[in-house]
C-alpha cells in the first residue's frame, strides 16, 4: 500500500515535536517527503548557527552580585542624600522666616506690655481709684473755698 | 551544538553552590536568548544580568525540580515578559541599536559546498530572522527555545510555564509563518 505524500502540516508537525512511527516509515521510503523535511530542517540549523556565531562574538561580562548590591545600597544612598539636600535647601529657609516672625511677634507683645506698665507706673493714683481721685479734688476745691472765711477770721 | 550539561554526579541542588560556575557555564544560553528576543545587545546584557541577580536571590528555594538551565530560562522568560510590557512606555527608545537581518546573517558559518548554496542559505537565514521579528512573544519565545536552544518540548513547557500542548500549538503557528516565508523566497 502507498501512502499519500505530506501536507504541509504534517512536515511542520514532523520538524517541530518530531514524528510518528508511521512518519518516519513514509520519510524513510519517500524521498520527496524527506526532502521537503530536510529542506526546511537546513534552513533553521542556518539559522541556529548563524545566532550561535553572531552571541559568542559578545565578551562575556563579568557577574558579581556582591558589588551589583553594594552599588545599589550606593545609588539608595545617593537618593536619600539628594533629598536631605532638597529639603535642607527649601525647608531651612522658610524655618528661619518662621522663627524670626514669631520673634517679631514676640517683641511687640512685650513692647505693648512694657508701655502699659509704664502708663500705669507714671499715673498717680490706679486706675480703679480715678473716680475717687476726681471726687477727692472736687471736695477738696469747694473746701479750699470753705476755708477760706476761717483762714481770713483767724 | 553547544550542549549545558551539569557535571556527572552533581545535583542540581549542588550545581548551585558554585554560583560563579554556574553562571560562566549558562550565561551564553541566557544571553543568547535574550539577543535574539530583543535584538539589542545592550537590552540582553542588563537583563542577563538580572536574571542571574535574581536567580542569586532565589538560590535557596531552588529545589532542584527543573534542570538549572531550565529554572533559569524560566526566570529569563519572565525578566523578558516585563522588559517587553515596559518597553511599550520607552517611546525615547531607538531601534537602530537593534541587530539586523544582513549584519546577523554575516555570521553565518561557511559549511555550504557552494558559494551560490552559501548565499541561499544566508538569504534564509535573514528571512527566518525577520519573521520571527514579528511573531506574537509567546509563539517566538518557544520557537527560539526550540530552534535556538535546541529544548524539548517539556523543557520548553516548564521554561514558559504553559502546557506541553500549548507550546506545541504555539510552535505549529510559529513554523507555519517561517515556512510560508521560506517558501516564497524558495
Amino acid at each position: 500500500m502507498k501512502q499519500e505524500h505530506w501536507k504541509e502540516q504534517d512536515v511542520i508537525k514532523a520538524v517541530a515535536a518530531g514524528k510518528s512511527w508511521g512518519q518516519k516509515k513514509h520519510s524513510e521510503e519517500c524521498v520527496a517527503c524527506a526532502a521537503e523535511e530536510r529542506w526546511l530542517i537546513d534552513a533553521l540549523t542556518s539559522f541556529r548557527e548563524t545566532v550561535h556565531s553572531y552571541t559568542a562574538k559578545y565578551p562575556v561580562a563579568s557577574f558579581v552580585p556582591s558589588s551589583q548590591r553594594l552599588q545599589t545600597g550606593m545609588w539608595a544612598a545617593r537618593i536619600a542624600g539628594a533629598v536631605l539636600a532638597l529639603l535642607l535647601l527649601f525647608a531651612l529657609p522658610a524655618y528661619r522666616t518662621r522663627q524670626q516672625h514669631a520673634r517679631e511677634l514676640r517683641e511687640q507683645q512685650d513692647a505693648q506690655l512694657l508701655q502699659q506698665i509704664d502708663d500705669q507706673v507714671s499715673s498717680t493714683v490706679p486706675q480703679a481709684l480715678e473716680p475717687l481721685m476726681n471726687l477727692a479734688s472736687t471736695s477738696s476745691a469747694s473746701g479750699q473755698i470753705k476755708s477760706n472765711p476761717t483762714q481770713e477770721s483767724q | 551544538m553547544e550542549q549545558v550539561v551539569a557535571a556527572p554526579f552533581m545535583s542540581k541542588v549542588e550545581e548551585l553552590a558554585d554560583f560563579g560556575a554556574m553562571v560562566e557555564q549558562h550565561r551564553p544560553r541566557v544571553f543568547r536568548f535574550l539577543l535574539a528576543s530583543l535584538r539589542d545587545p545592550d537590552e540582553a546584557e542588563t537583563l542577563t544580568q538580572e536574571t542571574f541577580l535574581k536567580a542569586y536571590r532565589a538560590r535557596n528555594s531552588f529545589r532542584g525540580d527543573a534542570s538549572v538551565s531550565t529554572w533559569l530560562m524560566h526566570i529569563a522568560v519572565n525578566c523578558l515578559r516585563d522588559q517587553l510590557r515596559n518597553r511599550r512606555w520607552q517611546f525615547w527608545r531607538k531601534a537602530s541599536q537593534d541587530v539586523d537581518a544582513a549584519s546577523l546573517s554575516e555570521s553565518l558559518p561557511a559549511r555550504a559546498a557552494s558559494a551560490e548554496a552559501q548565499m541561499l542559505a544566508r538569504e534564509q537565514v535573514q528571512e527566518i530572522w525577520r519573521v520571527a521579528g514579528e511573531l506574537p512573544l509567546k509563539q517566538r519565545t518557544v520557537f527560539l527555545l526550540r530552534f535556538v536552544e535546541e529544548l524539548e518540548i517539556s523543557e520548553i513547557a516548564a521554561a514558559t510555564g504553559t502546557a506541553e500542548g500549548t507550546v506545541k500549538a504555539q510552535l505549529f503557528e510559529a513554523l507555519k509563518k517561517v515556512r510560508n516565508q521560506l517558501m516564497r523566497t524558495r
